[in-house]
């Protein structure tokens, strides 16, 4: 199991980078859109950033249940932080996207760091379901 | 049942790399870190210096004339993609100007500010232009002209505009037709939209009723007055008469501005390549070390070696083999985490830089690490001939004993 072990603390630490970095470090465009009826609304990277930092959590507890549930836990428990992986990536590319410009904050900073954590967690974790799988056919020199 | 092992050079030194993991992952680190500074090093200079190329291309004019007061305004919109919007009060400023002696062409260009209002609440640069005067942006947007349509109500798009030719974009609540995105310049103009003066002037009359407020508070205001200095006169002789004959206004010399974004550019080049003078010294010196010790601890494999019918050569090979193959791993690893760092990061770097960037094209990028990866790899071959050449002067019993 020690290169699964292994595998889930990358993509622990990954989820923790994952939460904090559009929340904290690069985050989103800080202005908000006025509607016609006065009233003010956070742009679309905003809501970007916190579906991002929601699916980073959900990564980061599926690596804990990893990292803790040793061999109780099958290898599909890496399909959950692929998954998180991939929609880490559609969120700000396709699903709900960024601003306009491509100089604006969240274009510069929050999406490239959002897309390459995210992108890393989702190779890690298709390493580490192969490594699994492996370990549980016996062949990744299972302790 | 006995196992066959290669004992070819190659093999045997592969083997000692794995062996010695904590050596091997310390000298590919190493390596790496050499390799990562001189790729992103070489990867920044080289955006700067086509960044500060193409700026001046693009700026067209000799002089520049702006109210008093807004030449950093001015440098900000053309430089660092600062959205500006300022006017002369005087509205015969272009008449007065077009009759300074050396002038040969004057052509008005407004600047203004507006909220996309489909989108954000980040202000974009507009940039207004008289098609039939203009000699600065005029030939470059019919350069680059893609998509047919009225060019009235159409506007060109800067490169980091997120809209595509054939789009339609929200402007002080009216729609615009894109034209066309123009190509990239690592200046202001990328973050700018583009408009002739006559759908400026229709706006701008509409605005007042469309949008929050008025885009402009009149539709023949100026912002700057691109000047071109006729043939005999001296740029900064014009600049002069334009400034004993005009009031209220402040005059920028093209070439002012691009020295100092080049002085700007030399002293950022000169820091990086200190940068990565310094690293190669520091990680030559450590690996020369490194190598000294870690060869004379092995002394008695290397006897043994001997002892079995390995030649002096055949050692020194294998000990170069082994600081060769350590040094592509770290010079490759170095340059892919260069690419994932500085591709990405490219306008957040070309922002904190505050001059213009442009990103290298890919065939430029694959050559830099390249040339990257034989530096970083030629360091540790470089690096552990002294101590491979000492090793074949000892004796045999010598380095059994040892």
């Amino acid at each position: 199991m020690r290169l699964s072990r292994t595998i889930a603390v990358i993509t622990l630490i990954l989820s923790v980078l994952l939460i904090i970095f559009p929340l904290f470090i690069m985050t989103p465009c800080s202005g908000a859109l006025e509607l016609t009826n006065g009233a003010t609304v956070p742009m679309k990277c905003h809501w970007t950033a916190l579906a991002t930092s929601a699916v980073g959590g959900i990564s980061l507890i599926s690596s804990i249940a990893v990292l803790l549930g040793g061999k109780a836990v099958n290898f599909a428990c890496f399909l959950p932080i692929f998954a998180c992986g991939a929609f880490g990536l559609l969120l700000p590319t396709a699903i709900i996207g960024t601003c306009k410009s491509a100089a604006m904050a969240c274009n510069a900073a929050m999406k490239p760091a959002v897309c390459l954590i995210s992108a890393l967690i989702a190779i890690v974790s298709l390493v580490g379901l192969v490594a699994r799988l492996r370990e549980n056919n016996g062949l990744g020199g299972a302790k | 049942m006995s196992e066959r092992h290669s004992l070819s050079t190659i093999s045997l030194a592969w083997k000692t790399i794995v062996r010695r993991k904590a050596r091997s992952i310390y000298i590919i680190s190493l390596i790496a870190l050499l390799s990562f500074a001189l790729f992103c090093g070489t990867l920044l200079i080289d955006g700067a210096q086509r960044g500060v190329e193409n700026t001046s291309s693009r700026l067209g004019a000799d002089v520049m004339v702006v109210p008093k007061g807004y030449d950093a305004k001015l440098e900000g919109i053309l430089l660092r993609s600062e959205p500006s919007a300022f006017y002369f009060e005087d509205d015969g400023i272009l008449k007065e100007i077009s009759q300074v002696e050396g002038v040969k062409a004057a052509s008005p260009q407004l600047f203004l500010r507006s909220l996309d209002a489909a989108c954000c609440s980040v202000p974009v640069q507009l940039i207004v232009y008289d098609a039939a005067s203009d000699f600065a942006i005029s030939p470059w947007i019919e350069s680059t002209y893609t998509e047919g349509g009225e060019r009235e109500n159409s506007v060109w798009i800067g490169s980091l505009v997120e809209a595509i030719p054939g789009d339609e974009i929200l402007l002080f609540g009216q729609s615009f037709f894109v034209m066309g995105r123009l190509g990239e310049t690592g200046s202001g103009f990328d973050s700018s939209i583009f408009m002739e003066e006559h759908t400026a002037r229709k706006m701008i009359e509409l605005s007042e009723s469309l949008a929050k407020a008025a885009a402009c508070p009149r539709a023949d205001a100026v912002s700057c007055v691109m000047v071109k200095v006729g043939d005999g006169y001296s740029i900064s002789d014009t600049a002069d008469n334009i400034l004993k004959s005009c009031s209220g206004v402040q005059v920028i010399e093209t070439q002012g501005v691009l020295s100092g974004i080049s002085s700007d550019m030399e002293f950022f080049s000169s820091m990086l390549k200190l940068l990565i003078a310094g690293t190669w010294l520091m990680a030559v010196v450590v690996l020369i070390i490194v190598f000294v010790f870690t060869l004379n601890a092995r002394k008695r494999e290397f006897g043994m070696l001997r002892v079995i019918g390995a030649t002096k050569t055949k050692l020194v090979t294998m000990v170069l083999s082994e600081a060769a193959i350590m040094c592509v791993i770290g010079s490759v690893l170095g340059c892919f985490m260069g690419c994932l760092i500085v591709v990405p990061f490219k306008t957040l770097i070309a922002q904190a830089m505050r001059i213009p960037y442009i990103m290298p094209s890919t065939s430029r990028i694959v050559g830099f690490a390249a040339i990257s990866t034989l530096i970083g790899t030629l360091t540790g071959p470089f690096t552990c001939v002294f101590a491979a050449y000492n090793l074949t002067k000892c004796e045999t019993y010598l380095l059994v004993r040892d």
